[in-house]
């Protein structure tokens, strides 16, 4: 064939190309994910970034730029509240969901010894039943004539159901920590199961006592999975609208309600814009002081 | 060291040289590719035939609300199922195309006004002179001289109550009152919603015209929300919240349409539903053409409402689902004892006119983020 | 490694007690299924099987089965590709900036769901692009990757270079190396990547409402179920005949594949 030498050639100089920078193959990789995202997202942040800078005035969008939106996020008491809220309940949420979840990736990764796979997929399934189901299960199991109050007051320990259980905030961080259960323990059991268990016996060979060796070695080695498990549980959470509006009753109203209802029934969307704007910024902030905490941590262990 | 050699596989497989064992590999990783991506470009768009869009409530989906579309072209419309008219308006102004919507009166200037409405000649209906005559002038269907809804379903909005939870006064006393009587704290609850629930405080408040609330009277009902909140146990967003939690005896009282009054009663639940001294509040809902439905699929939208229309229809809404229906021929298919239970009678026109009919909210968007603000507990 | 075993069985006694709490809501849905009453709550009545029954009469809800499988298979499948990309990329290669743009890919996450539905409803409605399975696929996509991305980096993160040259230097081509070396040592990642998009897709509902057609999602079809209470017990039977379903296939699997390589030893090399 004619076109083979050249063929080669062109080939060879692509490889030249590569071989040339580290960091074009690192970005060869990288750009199919990249290009998708920024396709994705760049018109929908653009749209996101210039609503929130309009007005609406009943059914109309005002075109004109103005700073009335952010200025109202000051002004008004309930939005900052509310937000502060939802941080404090996301972040309530990701620390009991890491929590629980590390015992069991640490169970998975270390004691389980022919059927990971099966764990695994135990772990999972639960959650291909619809959110919504889940959800609505939890208000069975807590609910006024529910599991636990049945249970209760069939063995005769209480006479009345007890109401504490359901619709309030307690009950939101209980079904988030169940609903994002599996997000929180994959990563982590990831992150376990690559550690080089021959460093685990080194450290337990020069001495260490188990509990050390754990907080020495295990720990900061699968801190990656169990930073990523936190984001991922995190972030999302912030802006969860359904479950706070599903078991969390009148008090459980979050920063996803609000902006849920800008869009709906407040129909004010440059607000609801703008609101969510801060909140993603006020998110990216927590998430850089969470990942500035851990690495102190990662310096004092180590 | 060999570094990059993705090309060395072009090369090997230009030249041959691959063995076959690699080839084979290679050929089942690109099948889990090939495999993979008919499901992803399947055939999704299945759906995009020549039958109308419908973006309705959930349960308007039933088949028995167009058995008259199906005997005519053996295939039922394409619906999409949307939870309040608030939501459905986001969805339709981002650009969703659909031919046919079932907003409930109250929305329809809004709608109109927002441009994604167009007008109904209801010269092509074939069930528009057996429509019950006060629902063919409801406020703001009209605009201009032209007609943008076709009402077809409407019901109350009331208090739903367990006569066997709560002071037996109140069987004698209807009033809205119930809700915020101290006595029943934590076993309560409204809507959660300007229309069925902001508005409730505002009749039981005594605005003057709840609906154009003036700003004192907003003050007052605002007053009554703040009062009301420790009281209950939530704001129920969906029938299934309220009927099982009255079925179960955690609320006691709750601000409901009729239809879960029926659900419950024929379940053997001890329930009453009142009518309030301050007055119960009526909607309607109907069928509006969209601005941007399919001219192709226009006549088939008029049969869609139509077949909505159709007594049969009307029947299965009054016996099956608790609602009126807009057909008056619809009660005739009914016996008079069956309507009596479900609180209708062959006329319907007097109960319309009883309750407060609801009509669009003035100055909604500030009544809302005052709901929101006392929701937040401010 | 020394363990003693007491403290192997608290960790087991946990195990399972976790395994309880995640299972406790989904046992509740075949109690119900099962139960002669509309309504969700104590006393039981009877025992009944018109759920099962209304439910294979429900075209509706297969339909959004079946649909809610196609998304969620070719999502997790793409979103893993996607990932394994981009996680091989920033932590093989020293670049600038990578932390930059692995923030951006990670925007989607930080974005309300319901912002990121309506400004790609927006999207597609100026590009004419007509609702479908596909813009909700697209919709998906943009969540499950920056999963996806996370999970294989703190898979990647430190993994042994010398492996993959070692196995260069033998001869083998980069993508041969991928498959024999790579592949199998990051395959716990995979897996757990594919699952959690999988599931994450599965059962995502704010985007599905803004971004699908005609054709329902499953969580879409079952909100708007779980809107009316007659509704409700059938919907409770598809989601324990999902439960048992999987569950019983997965236990076949496993036993069919014993012999097998497991996944952990695997993962060793």
């Amino acid at each position: 064939m004619p076109s083979a030498a050249f063929e080669q050639s062109l080939v060879s100089r692509i490889q030249l190309r590569f071989r040339r920078s580290e960091a074009v193959r690192g970005y060869t990789l990288l750009s199919p994910t990249l290009t998708i995202i920024l396709l994705g997202l760049l018109f929908p942040l653009m749209i996101l970034v210039t609503l929130s800078f309009w007005k609406q005035e009943y059914v109309d969008l005002i075109q004109t730029f103005t700073l009335t939106n952010y200025a109202d996020f000051f002004r008004k008491k309930i939005y900052y509240l509310i937000l502060y809220r939802s941080i404090r309940i996301s972040l309530l949420v990701m620390l009991v969901t890491v929590l629980l979840a590390y015992p069991l990736a640490y169970f998975i990764a270390f004691h389980v010894k022919w059927n990971k796979m099966i764990w695994i997929i135990l772990v999972t399934i639960p959650f291909w039943t619809s959110y919504l189901l889940r959800v609505f299960s939890w208000k069975v199991i807590l609910g006024y004539n529910g599991v636990i109050n049945s249970g209760l007051m069939s063995l005769g320990i209480i006479a009345e159901p007890l109401e504490f259980l359901l619709y309030n905030p307690i009950a939101v961080v209980i079904t988030l920590a169940h609903a994002w259960a599996a997000v929180a323990i994959l990563p982590i059991y990831v992150s376990l199961e690559k550690i080089d268990r021959s460093l685990i016996e080194a450290s337990r060979d020069l001495g260490e006592s188990a509990f050390m060796t754990f907080i020495r070695v295990t720990l900061p080695l699968s801190l990656p999975g169990v930073i990523a498990a936190s984001l991922l549980v995190f972030i999302p959470t912030v802006g969860d609208y359904v479950t706070p509006s599903l078991v969390g009753g009148t008090r459980g109203i979050m920063i996803g309600n609000i902006i849920q209802s800008m869009f709906g029934k407040a129909l004010n969307w440059p607000l609801g814009a703008a609101l969510s704007i801060i909140s993603m910024i006020t998110v990216t902030l927590v998430v850089c002081l969470l990942l500035g905490a851990t690495q102190l941590f990662r310096k004092k262990v180590a | 060291m060999k570094k990059f050699n993705r090309d060395d596989y072009i090369e090997q497989l230009a030249t041959g040289k691959m063995s076959r064992r690699q080839f084979n590999k290679v050929l089942a990783s690109a099948g889990i590719t090939t495999v993979m991506l008919p499901v992803f470009s399947g055939p999704v768009n299945a759906a995009a035939s020549d039958h109308p869009n419908v973006f309705t409530w959930e349960g308007w989906d039933a088949n028995e609300h167009h058995g008259e579309y199906f005997e005519k072209y053996g295939e039922y419309p394409n619906f999409s199922i949307f939870g309040d008219e608030e939501e459905a308006f986001a969805k339709i102004k981002a650009g969703a195309q659909f031919d046919v919507t079932h907003p409930c009166s109250y929305k329809v200037e809004i709608w109109r006004d927002a441009g994604i409405i167009q007008p109904i000649d209801t010269s092509r209906l074939k069930y528009w002179d057996s429509v019950i005559p006060s629902l063919k002038n409801i406020p703001g269907m009209m605009a201009n001289g032209d007609n943008y809804f076709v009402a077809a379903d409407w019901g109350l909005t009331s208090v739903l109550y367990r006569p066997d939870l709560v002071d037996e006064m109140y069987q004698e006393d209807e009033t809205w009152g119930i809700l915020w009587d101290e006595r029943y704290s934590g076993r309560l609850s409204m809507s959660d919603s300007l229309i069925d629930g902001v508005m409730v405080a505002a009749i039981y408040g005594g605005a003057a015209d709840p609906f154009n609330m003036t700003d004192d009277e907003v003050e007052v009902t605002r007053e009554l929300l703040r009062k009301q909140l420790p009281l209950l146990r939530y704001y129920w967003t969906s029938p299934t919240d309220l009927e099982n939690s009255m079925a179960a005896g955690e609320l006691v009282a709750t601000s409901s349409w009729n239809d879960a009054y029926t659900a419950l009663k024929a379940a053997g639940v001890n329930v009453k539903y009142m009518n309030p001294k301050e007055g119960a509040m009526t909607w309607v809902c109907g069928f509006c053409l969209m601005t941007d439905a399919d001219p192709a699929k226009l006549d088939k939208s008029y049969e869609v409402i139509d077949a909505f229309l159709a007594p049969e229809s009307g029947a299965f809404s009054i016996l099956e689902e608790g609602y009126g229906h807009s057909n008056i021929d619809a009660y005739s298919l009914v016996d008079e004892a069956t309507l009596a239970d479900r609180g209708l009678s062959r006329d319907p026109e007097a109960l319309l006119s009883a309750g407060i009919f609801q009509v669009p909210i003035g100055n909604e968007a500030a009544l809302q983020s005052m709901f929101e603000e006392v929701k937040a507990g401010l | 490694m020394i363990r003693t075993r007491s403290r192997l069985n608290t960790l087991t006694v946990y195990a399972v007690a976790y395994l309880i709490f995640l299972y406790a809501p989904v046992a509740v849905l075949p109690l119900f299924s099962f139960n002669d009453s509309q309504y969700i709550t104590f006393p039981l009545l009877g025992f009944t099987f018109k759920w099962y029954a209304q439910l294979a009469d429900s075209q509706g809800l297969q339909n959004a089965l079946i649909n809610s499988l196609k998304v969620g298979l070719s999502v997790a499948f793409l979103s893993t590709v996607l990932g394994i990309f981009a996680a091989k990329g920033v932590t093989r290669y020293r670049m600038r900036r990578s932390g930059l743009l692995i923030s951006f890919i990670m925007v989607p996450l930080v974005i309300p769901e319901i912002i990121l539905g309506i400004s790609l409803l927006m999207t597609f409605s100026v590009g004419g692009i007509k609702l479908s399975l596909i813009t909700v696929g697209i919709g998906h996509l943009m969540l499950c990757t920056p999963f996806s991305m996370l999970v294989l980096i703190s898979r990647m993160e430190g993994f042994d270079k010398s492996y993959e040259e070692a196995a260069q230097d033998l001869g083998e081509n980069a993508w041969w190396t991928f498959w024999r070396v790579t592949f199998p040592i990051i395959l716990p990642g995979v897996v757990a990547s594919f699952l959690l998009t999988f599931t994450i897709s599965f059962d995502e509902f704010i985007l599905a409402f803004f971004l699908a057609g005609t054709d329902a999602t499953l969580p879409l079809h079952i909100w708007s179920q779980l809107r009316f209470p007659d509704k409700l017990p059938s919907v409770l039977a598809l989601g324990a005949i999902i439960v048992m379903v999987s569950t019983v296939v997965i236990f076949a699997a496993e036993l069919i594949r014993r012999g097998g390589v497991d996944l952990g030893n695997k993962s060793k090399v």
